[in-house]
């Protein structure tokens, strides 16, 4: 099935870009989409990040939809 | 949203009297102030800018998590988090938080929450210019 990712702060530089449609296997959880990331990853730095679901903090266990958009977080620094 | 909250993100330059205007209050005997500066330096390195960007709409909506938690934790009567997205240049303000209450330990308390638990959550990051290069800083985890 088929997914926005939104890439924010160091994964706009890794990835090159702010959005991609990612065709993912189906059903996939927010643990199992973060493993696919780590092993689809472009580059060979490591990746450290958080997901997002409906602009919310999601847990391992949350299941993705179809269409949905997913936004990976990475380390925060504001402030 | 509640009414005792200011929640923004905004490419427009932060204003401290904004922020203490929202928070002041006849009921309040104290407003606690935090003001984030740009520093020159980052790790013996001299900082030309730093340029901040976020998901702005999850952004608010974390900074209005925490608002709303100060209120429920401390006893206190407003606050204001205003955080500041673009380039920003040496002693530019990235962030107001303003925190009023009757007496001044809630005020002081919940303004050191609210820094604290927005450099820990809030989807903001900063990438660090320097005169031979740039780095995004990584704070948390």
């Amino acid at each position: 099935m088929k997914i926005k990712v939104l890439f924010f702060g160091i994964f706009t530089d890794i990835f090159g870009k702010t959005t991609i449609e990612l065709e993912v296997p189906s059903p996939i959880n927010v643990v199992e989409l973060k493993a696919f990331i780590i092993k689809n990853n472009p580059k060979s730095t490591a990746l450290h990040f958080a997901v997002a679901l409906g602009e919310t903090y999601a847990d391992d266990n949350a299941r993705i939809h179809e269409q949905q958009v997913v936004a990976l977080i990475p380390p925060v620094s504001g402030g | 949203m509640n009414n005792n909250t200011s929640i923004i993100v905004t490419s427009e330059k932060l204003n401290l009297q904004t922020c203490y205007d929202f928070v002041k209050d006849p009921s309040c005997g104290g407003i606690a102030l935090f003001v984030g500066t740009v520093r020159n330096h980052s790790y013996q390195k001299e900082v030309t800018l730093l340029n901040f960007s976020s998901y702005s709409s999850m952004a608010v909506k974390e900074m209005t998590k925490i608002a709303e938690q100060a209120i429920a934790s401390f006893d206190i009567y407003k606050i204001a988090i205003h955080h500041a997205t673009g380039d920003l240049q040496i002693g530019d303000i990235p962030v107001i938080i303003a925190v009023s209450s009757a007496h001044r330990g809630a005020a002081f308390k919940a303004c050191e929450y609210a820094i604290d638990t927005l450099k820990e959550t809030v989807p903001i990051w900063k990438k660090e210019h320097f005169i031979d290069g740039q780095v995004w800083v990584n704070t948390h985890p």
